[in-house]
């Protein structure tokens, strides 16, 4: 933080500095044009199209990377640029606001330097914690993710007491056994299983869900949302359990077109803990279980913190976008495992410390104040020369 | 109303269309232009709100739904053109480009019914594609307008540079609201503004270039600057946007990056 907060001082003294030299040299006047803003954009713009082009990896070996061109983030000629960027933006915005104080324009160029910049400090100064633990276990410490790993203490505590895991309802195509392209490839179908539908049929309310894909005409007979299916004497079975590592599974009816053979099995994505189900159709074709996509993932947290001799308990909850705050960190709550099917072992967790969050917020706010006011002088001028 | 219906909206969507820029050619046909035109326009209007209440969900989570979107401004964009600067030929061009952005799904259909990842539900999702799609249709109108302008030198008249001006700013300006709704949102998911993800990369890059291009309108010192340059500025954005948007997708260097789709 400290190295940040020198850096920043640095560069606004120099901005000043040469801002005010600019008004006595020709030379330094030039900085403050929108030509130069252009010359030095044009520069970042040749750092974003080498960072576009070329993969970021710095442990490759080949001529690219010995070059730099491969760990362009780092190299002098990236921060260079930027800085030059924010050097030169900087005098002309203060130009700007010396030529034009009422104009909207400096506010958004502001904005744009501020955020820029708070961006980059904010890069260079974050720093990011995992933690891994198990439900029900308190844990105090974290991992810094760097390039050494340290664990670390954090001044309070943190405990999952739930976490829980939503599905998207599951999806059954007909696949290309050889590619698993689906089928038909022409126009690739499915069949997702309507969970409302299923119940009103089991309930004797309404009619079994159906499906066309190819020649084969389907029907959801039994659908199991926690289940394990085995397989015996030749075909599937499937039977109801909460047990660790269940997996939807959907016993349906199929008759072809074609030839009106009639097949019934169960089907299921697995999970780690079960082998998928599924029916081979013909040589190239088979049936099955898409694998479940997540719609929703929540952690509820029990957060321990210590005040003097006392200690108290704050309950939280954290899900995708929605972070909490305590004493200076933001705990995000890390992306499922699907490769673990439904069944998650632990709970993974990232603290982030991030100083020059407020700096980028509140440049981030300047520029869409200043784009709204342009939206609306916009709006007024406009209407202002019809009326006149 | 799904993908299974797109086929039909799309045809009679074109087919409008392929008529209002028939007619806008004709001296007498205005009003024919802007009516054909604006059925077309509602047509896909009604089959994106159809779309979004039949999955639940905005339809703007796989490329091709992007499409959907960028076909309706641009469309709207190009009736908005005709209507308020009387170009002719922009009925036809915005169909071409109208065109060429449907075919894909109309030709090379995915599996498009899949739900909303945990990570797009977020209230910043909707702003943040829609003003990215919007500013896309906006730059691709101002586009056709510079390939005009440096093909006769007659085409670059101040009032032609003055309309090119109006959409790349109103354009450009929209892109950036959305690059920072993007950087909050990416902070309220990832915890880090900017992570230098192959998107983020192109988008600021396309950004760059517009705002270079606005930036040397006001060289006034340097003619060839501010009208030429400016221009090959504005046409080099709109490449580096295709990138951005879907050309990422076939990028070595990006494939990576979280935002391919």
């Amino acid at each position: 933080m400290l190295t940040t907060l020198v850096l920043s001082a640095i560069l606004l003294v120099l901005i000043v500095l040469l801002y005010l030299s600019s008004r006595k040299s020709k030379v330094l006047k030039l900085f403050c044009t929108p030509l130069a803003v252009c010359i030095t954009a044009g520069l970042m713009l040749i750092a974003c199209l080498i960072l576009g082009l070329i993969s970021q990896n710095p442990e490759s070996q080949d001529l690219l990377s010995r070059i730099g061109l491969r760990s362009f983030k780092d190299s002098p000629w990236f921060i260079i640029s930027t800085m030059l960027f924010l050097l030169v933006l900087g005098m002309f915005i203060i130009e700007q606001y010396r030529l034009n104080p009422k104009k909207t324009s400096p506010h958004l160029f502001t904005g744009i330097w501020v955020v820029v910049f708070g961006i980059l400090m904010s890069n260079l100064s974050i720093q990011r914690y995992l933690w891994i633990g198990w439900k029900d276990v308190p844990k105090w410490e974290a991992t810094l993710q760097s390039s050494v790993p340290q664990s670390k203490k954090l001044p309070f505590a943190i405990e999952v007491s739930q976490y829980r895991t939503d599905y998207y309802p599951p999806v059954i195509y007909i696949v290309d056994s050889k590619t698993g392209r689906v089928l038909p490839l022409e126009k690739p179908t499915s069949m997702p299983i309507d969970i409302e539908q299923y119940k009103e049929y089991a309930a004797g309310k309404g009619p079994a869900q159906q499906k066309q894909i190819q020649e084969w005409d389907i029907k959801l007979v039994e659908y199991l949302p926690h289940a394990w299916v085995h397989f015996s004497d030749g075909q599937y079975s499937a039977e109801s359990t909460q047990d660790e590592g269940n997996a939807p599974a959907a016993k349906v009816e199929m008759k072809s077109e074609l030839t009106g053979e009639t097949k019934t099995t169960w089907l299921s994505c697995g999970s780690a803990l079960q082998l998928p189900s599924f029916l081979r159709l013909d040589s190239g074709r088979l049936i099955g279980m898409e694998d479940p996509v997540p719609s929703h993932f929540i952690a509820h947290l029990n957060l321990y913190e210590t005040q003097g001799d006392t200690g108290i308990i704050r309950l939280d909850s954290i899900w995708p976008n929605h972070p909490i705050g305590i004493d200076g960190y933001d705990i995000y709550l890390k992306s499922v495992k699907t490769e673990a099917g439904l069944w998650n072992p632990d709970v993974q967790l990232e603290l982030v410390k991030d100083p020059w969050k407020p700096v980028v917020y509140g440049g981030l706010g300047l520029i869409l104040l200043s784009l709204l006011e342009m939206l609306i002088k916009g709006l007024f001028c406009k209407k202002k020369q019809s009326n006149d | 109303m799904g993908w299974e219906e797109y086929p039909w909206f799309c045809i009679a969507t074109l087919l409008f269309w392929a008529i209002a820029a028939a007619t806008a050619f004709g001296q007498k046909h205005r009003k024919a232009t802007l009516f054909l035109g604006g059925l077309g326009i509602g047509i896909q209007a009604f089959f994106l709100i159809g779309f979004w209440i039949h999955a639940q969900r905005p339809p703007l989570a796989s490329l091709g739904e992007t499409r959907l979107w960028y076909v309706f401004f641009l469309l709207l964009l190009g009736w908005f053109v005709f209507y308020a600067f009387r170009y002719r030929w922009i009925p036809v061009l915005s169909l071409v480009l109208a065109l060429v952005f449907s075919l894909p799904n109309l030709l090379k259909p995915e599996l498009h019914t899949q739900g909303l990842m945990p990570v797009l539900q977020s209230f910043w999702f909707i702003p943040h594609v829609i003003l990215y799609i919007f500013a896309y249709s906006l730059l691709a109108i101002s586009f056709l307008l510079s390939i005009y302008g440096l093909s006769t030198k007659k085409g670059r008249c101040r009032l032609l540079l003055e309309h090119i001006d109006r959409l790349s700013r109103l354009g450009t300006l929209c892109l950036l609201s959305g690059i920072c709704l993007g950087c909050i949102w990416a902070k309220q998911a990832w915890g880090c503004f900017w992570t230098w993800d192959p998107k983020e990369t192109w988008a600021l890059a396309t950004l760059l270039c517009y705002g270079i291009s606005l930036g040397l309108r006001h060289c006034q010192e340097y003619p060839a600057l501010q009208q030429k340059a400016s221009l090959w500025f504005q046409i080099l954005g709109f490449i580096t946007l295709q990138i951005c948007w879907y050309g990422i997708n076939y990028i070595p260097a990006a494939q990576n990056s979280l935002h391919v789709y």
